[in-house]
């Protein structure tokens, strides 16, 4: 099979290669796609495909390999899609006599192998897909899909149901069945996790973290608050009343350093006074909202307050 | 301004006629005694998404897309190999027409399709105001369906209402809790996991991006 066939959609197909009627079926219905029988021949399958790449028009300089491989990744626009049956009750997917188990250490070095000479970004692929009967149907099979996503840097998707002929077309796996694979991504995201706390959050000042002032540039004008200011400014703050905001942060019109024991925590002035954005959880956790009950009683302490020098 | 409001509720498949054609029941059949008059027919093509593309009209719209395109149907979306059993999102006609029970309102979406919302959808919540400062309010969410149950809030946000909250739908007031719908894109941030529908169906999570996005 020329190599710009293989190249030229937006599913790269690689078949097993077994005297199988239904496999068979599938590889022509397909078209073009490589036929492999075992982790030697898909190697080479693959290193020969992606020296094509190197060469085609438009590739980028072998000798900055590792960077072309990351431009490369960035607009991958193709998958990977190993075509086989399942066997072993962990429904393993096979190509010839391999199969593809990530807690076989043979099989970790092939991809290993692979995700070192940066193969899959070369050849444009996002997305490897084990499209077996049920590859993700048992504990193994999924584990063997988490761990090659972690190995490859790619997303990589199973299927806990049974495929066939009739899911394919000219070209690969149709995308209208794409509802059957279920992906790495999916599996190893942790259910029900709480976005927040279910109640506003309280303004402890005991328990606000000291911010190293030298460290942190401030995004806007800086004034640093005694420790009388300080009191007159949190006097001004609903403390029972805090809450992060979905969304991009609102930038913030001053950047106020308060004294604590042994540092400064810092807060941010937004939306117009209205609200003081503190920091409970540290700079880089997002900020909570506390509302400010007379923004223009806080406009006129900031006003008395002196401006930091800029550490830019 | 097109808009059609969508109703989750649970199916359980009972005939296939197609790839996308089918007949189901909207309680446990078992129940039911099998009883095929009870069988509603739909057809999981007729989408939200089918009518964004221009394949349909938004007058013919049955049904939300699956939950792999970006909706919050469950069952199908194609047959064989789709599921059988799970949420099916019908629109307001669809409801009337085959006389269906509407759930609460954490159990509906609204979809716009033209006009200033143009592709919008703003998903429905039980929620509560606890205050207000400036443009913002301190709103208090439930999870989609936990909302009539004695479960915690999923959180407290500081929300702007009105760029975040269908305009069509009047906002809680302070203090009790009541529907709020609002959009896509804020509910995202917000909350994980979808309603629970059939109620004995583990969570899925919430939707990230919808259909047409």
């Amino acid at each position: 099979m020329e190599d710009p066939a293989l190249l030229a959609g937006p599913h790269l197909s690689v078949v097993s290669a077994e005297p199988d009627g239904e496999l068979q079926r599938i590889a022509r219905t397909i078209g073009p796609c490589v036929t492999v029988n075992g982790p030697r021949a898909l190697e080479a399958a693959l290193t020969r495909l992606a020296a094509a790449a190197d060469r085609a028009p438009g590739a980028a300089d072998r000798s900055a390999d590792r960077t072309a491989a990351r431009t490369a990744a960035r607009t991958a626009t193709r998958t990977l899609d190993l075509i086989g049956h399942t066997r072993t009750v962990a429904s393993l997917l096979s190509l010839g006599d391999w199969r593809i188990d990530a807690a076989d250490p043979a099989t970790v070095a092939v991809f290993r192998e692979l995700a070192e000479r940066a193969v899959l970004p070369r050849l444009g692929i996002h997305a490897l897909r084990l499209l077996g009967c049920r590859s993700a149907g048992s504990e193994r099979g999924r584990d063997t899909i988490c761990r090659l996503a972690a190995l490859l840097g790619v997303e990589v998707a199973g299927t806990r149901e049974l495929l066939h002929a009739g899911n394919y077309g000219p070209g690969g796996f149709r995308d209208e069945w794409s509802f059957l694979l279920v992906r790495a991504s999916e599996l190893r995201r942790p259910p029900d996790e709480p976005r927040g706390p279910p109640g506003p959050r309280t303004l402890e000042l005991a328990a606000l973290p000291a911010i190293a002032l030298a460290a942190h540039a401030a995004p806007c004008p800086r004034r640093i608050a005694s420790e009388h200011a300080t009191r007159r400014i949190l006097a001004l703050v609903r403390r029972a009343a805090g809450a992060c905001m979905p969304g991009p942060p609102p930038p913030p019109a001053i950047e106020l350093a308060l004294p604590l024991r042994g540092g400064h925590h810092l807060a941010h002035v937004v939306l117009d006074g209205g609200f003081l954005r503190l920091y409970p959880d540290g700079m880089a956790r997002p900020g909570v909202l506390f509302p400010v009950g007379d923004p223009d009683a806080l406009h006129r302490i900031i006003a008395g307050l002196p401006a930091a020098p800029d550490p830019r | 301004m097109s808009k059609v409001t969508f109703y989750g509720l649970p199916a359980w498949v009972g005939a296939i006629h197609g790839p996308t054609a089918c007949e189901w029941w909207d309680h446990d059949p078992a129940q039911l005694s099998w009883d095929r008059s009870r069988l509603h027919p739909l057809d999981l093509a007729k989408t939200v998404s089918a009518a964004l593309a221009g394949q349909i009209s938004v007058a013919q719209v049955e049904v939300d897309d699956h939950a792999t395109k970006g909706g919050r149907t469950t069952i199908g979306p194609r047959w064989p190999g789709g599921a059988t059993i799970g949420a099916v999102w019908v629109s307001e006609s669809y409801l009337q027409a085959n006389q269906l029970t509407a759930p609460s309102h954490e159990f509906q979406l609204i979809q716009y399709f033209d006009g200033e919302q143009q592709n919008r959808r703003f998903y429905g919540f039980q929620a509560s105001v606890l205050q207000t400062q400036n443009q913002l309010s301190l709103v208090q969410l439930w999870h989609p369906g936990t909302g009539a149950t004695a479960a915690p809030p999923a959180g407290t946000w500081w929300l702007d209402l009105s760029a975040s909250a269908d305009p069509s739908t009047p906002p809680p007031g302070a203090g009790q809790p009541a529907p709020l719908y609002l959009d896509a894109k804020a509910a995202s941030q917000l909350v994980t996991v979808d309603p629970k529908i059939p109620t004995y169906v583990g969570t899925l999570p919430f939707p990230s991006a919808p259909p047409g996005a």
